[in-house]
């Protein structure tokens, strides 16, 4: 039988036994990276087997770490991964990558540019009206010489107010559409465009006879709601010239627009006829990529910057994918596609702490090789004015346009924006509010919301009118 | 002359720093936030700050989800304050029983308050997948498919769908009291009511429940606090989706202050904290008339 001093000191040595191994855990899971940074930073055990362009850090410079943040779905894409790769084994200065939800990502960076706790780069929707532009810092690369100023003002690359630029648009032109099954359409016996909205809807009732889905819609992502009202911008402009005009000044509330809300309504009857998928809220972008490929649907509407995708996980399918505009109207003359700037700039804040090291991250970036790789990976046609890979899409929908088949247009917010050039005007949740109509909102209500959401957005901004 | 007292002195000394800390992160903070409600103060224009009286105020009252976040918030709270309350009284008398592997029953019970809700949320999202998660494909498998939901995304069962979540990750504490408070009470009474033939039940009324009324306070206290406060639950599952259905006051200071509109959020902040402190107040005043002196 122990005696109780024994029993003590074993309490005492099993006490201090565990608190050593309290401490060694703590330790090993603790930081002992350069400049306390843990984070792995990305591709940085691949060695690069592009060419690397010529060097422009001095090799007696100590390596420097930036971070960077965006979107999940921006950084799944791989573009910019490859551009961080390229940079990385550049310059030996490294990139750590901070990746947030999709859903989250606007207000995590509004946040942190708030706090003044910022990334040294993020990616993001490149116009700067977006943004407060005393929070971030001009940039005047090279690349800004090759960039159409007026074009550059429009997209909100450089700010209309002192015409600098404050984001770099690495991205490719967005051309919004409708993303078809060549299979399932030959199947049916039809095929694009559809030049009115009769036709839109007969094709979608042979689609159904042939027993698939004739359009799925994954509304459980934050932005693919708004594509299908994008693609009848044309139409509402030539139903209402005034509209976004009148938006933009708050002259007019949405719902008190006659073309706006029968657009809304014409869409909102494809659901009604049973064309679509019932369970949209909890369908991601993915989820309809698949359906469409595996051919149980015939149609997505998206943009072009999804052959990427399609081309990564679906390699040997997506020939059997294109591209086709589509009329909401009923004359042939509306048919539109929507054209509109980059889709993706990057940004540096002025409170950045590796500010220049930014700056030099997103000249590399902008350059002539970099660019090319990362179009190999998402094909498109740039702003940049560097000649890139374009996918079979862009060439499909650029046909329809040079034919004068359809009509280049901007999309209906995009028309609201630049209807008042500088006025800084913030449209809101335009997605989320369609969402909410296409899950069952009156069309009154929703448009309402949609109005009150952002009217109080740019009476913050100060936007004239409000 | 007042006399010098080292004990004071030492007191006053010791308190300074926390009460320091608390003045600057707390106090000051929360008074700023009470001024900023009057302003417009955005990251806009970041630098310039104006009063703009009750137009914050009258704009949070023209916001259609303003009232939908209220009446969210309430009914969050009160149904996970009597889920959470009920089914932690009855864990906790049976758990006050003598069990064998009692206390790895407790430590069962305990260990979801132990995690992280960004931790909880991704298994909660899992397991409501419709088409994936195990509940509808249990519910499928025993040919009760017509139960399966989409538990997230459908606007009727979004909110209660959380609410099970905050339950499961929450009741861990409400056990841990109602335990406490069970084993204060006297033997003696139980013994009396047993020779006197009351069962089951008539011990539960006349004696337990009466008995625990603290620990039925500052449970129920501070679940209601905390349903009130709610915002990592419903961030991390639905973030106020789908279509605003479950945006709770939380959700709706954030959304706004991630829209920059500093000032604005404040001034919601402000309504919330105004009605928390006014809730709670009523509710304590009321839980205490309850409660009985031993």
């Amino acid at each position: 039988m122990k005696t109780k001093s024994a029993r003590t000191k074993m309490k005492g040595a099993l006490t201090v036994f565990l608190c050593s191994v309290l401490v060694l855990l703590a330790a090993a899971c603790g930081n002992g990276g350069d400049n306390g940074k843990a984070s792995p930073s990305v591709g940085s055990a691949a060695a690069s087997s592009e060419p690397a362009a010529e060097s422009s850090a001095p090799m007696d410079k100590e390596p420097v770490t930036i971070t960077f943040t965006t979107f999940n779905a921006w950084w799944a894409s791989g573009n910019i991964q490859k551009a961080i790769e390229l940079y990385q084994a550049e310059t030996g200065n490294k990139v750590d990558a901070q990746i947030f939800p999709d859903d989250q990502f606007v207000n995590i960076i509004n946040t942190k540019l708030a706090s003044g706790d910022t990334p040294d780069v993020f990616a993001i929707w490149p116009n700067v009206t977006n943004f407060n532009k005393d929070q971030l810092e001009p940039l005047d690369g090279p690349w800004t010489e090759k960039i159409d100023l007026e074009r550059a003002k429009k997209f909100g690359y450089a700010s209309i107010e002192d015409g600098k630029y404050y984001s770099a648009p690495y991205g490719a032109n967005s051309i919004q559409g409708l993303i078809y099954n060549k299979d399932l359409f030959q199947q049916a016996g039809i095929s694009g465009p559809f030049k009115t909205y009769q036709e839109f809807l007969d094709a979608c009732e042979a689609l159904k006879k042939i027993g698939v889905t004739p359009l799925v819609l994954s509304n459980k992502e934050g932005w693919t709601t708004q594509i299908l009202f994008y693609t009848g911008s044309n139409y509402l402009a030539a139903q209402d010239p005034n509209l976004a005009m009148e938006l933009a000044t708050n002259k007019a509330k949405p719902s008190e627009k006659p073309a706006l809300i029968d657009m809304v309504n014409r869409v909102l009857a494809l659901r009604d006829k049973d064309y679509t998928n019932d369970d949209h809220l909890s369908t991601t972008i993915a989820m309809a990529e698949q359906a469409l490929v595996e051919g149980k649907t015939a149609m997505i509407f998206g943009g072009d910057w999804l052959y990427a995708d399609f081309d990564k996980n679906y390699k040997d399918k997506v020939d059997s994918l294109g591209m086709t505009a589509v009329n909401w109207g009923d004359d042939a003359a509306d048919l539109g596609i929507t054209k509109g700037g980059s889709g993706n700039g990057l940004f540096v804040p002025k409170n950045a702490k590796n500010k220049e090291t930014a700056i030099e991250f997103i000249d590399y970036v902008m350059s002539d090789a970099v660019m090319k790789a990362m179009y190999e990976i998402v094909p498109g046609v740039n702003d940049a004015g560097i000649e890139t890979k374009a996918s079979s899409w862009d060439a499909e929908m650029q046909g329809l346009i040079d034919s004068g088949t359809a009509k280049a247009t901007d999309n209906i917010i995009d028309a609201i924006r630049n209807a008042v050039p500088g006025s800084g005007i913030d449209v809101g949740d335009f997605s989320g509010a369609m969402r909410s109509l296409w899950s069952g909102k009156s069309v009154d209500s929703g448009l309402n919301e949609w109005y009150a959401e952002y009217s109080k957005l740019s009476k913050v901004k100060k936007v004239p009118g409000f | 002359m007042k006399k010098y007292s080292p004990s004071r002195f030492y007191t006053r000394s010791f308190l300074l720093p926390a009460l320091t800390f608390y003045l600057v992160f707390f106090i000051f903070p929360s008074l700023l936030s009470l001024i900023l409600g009057f302003t417009d103060w955005s990251t806009y224009r970041i630098t310039e700050i104006h009063f703009n009286g009750l137009d914050n105020f009258k704009m949070m009252l023209d916001e259609p989800i303003f009232a939908t976040s209220i009446v969210n918030t309430f009914y969050f709270t009160f149904v996970s304050v009597l889920l959470t309350n009920v089914l932690g009284i009855l864990i906790a008398l049976v758990l006050n029983m003598k069990l064998r592997l009692q206390s790895l029953y407790r430590s069962v019970f305990f260990i979801p308050t132990t995690l992280s809700i960004l931790v909880i949320a991704p298994i909660f999202s899992a397991l409501y997948h419709p088409q994936f998660g195990p509940i509808n494909q249990a519910l499928r498998a025993i040919g009760l498919g017509f139960l399966a939901q989409e538990w997230l995304v459908d606007a009727r069962y979004a909110m209660n769908s959380i609410v099970v979540m905050a339950v499961w990750s929450s009741i861990g504490v409400t056990i841990l009291l109602y335990l406490a408070g069970l084993q204060t009470v006297p033997k003696d009474y139980y013994e009396a009511a047993d020779i006197d033939g009351c069962g089951f039940w008539q011990k539960l009324r006349h004696i337990s429940l009466p008995l625990i009324m603290p620990s039925i306070t500052v449970n129920i206290v501070l679940s209601f606090v905390g349903g009130l406060k709610v915002f990592g639950h419903v961030y991390a599952l639905t973030n106020g989706g789908p279509n605003d259905a479950t945006q709770v006051f939380g959700t709706l200071i954030f959304k706004n202050f991630g829209a920059g509109l500093l000032g604005y959020s404040s001034a919601v902040g402000l309504v919330f904290t105004m009605i928390v402190c006014l809730f709670t107040f009523i509710l304590i005043a009321t839980m205490r008339r309850l409660e009985i002196e031993l």
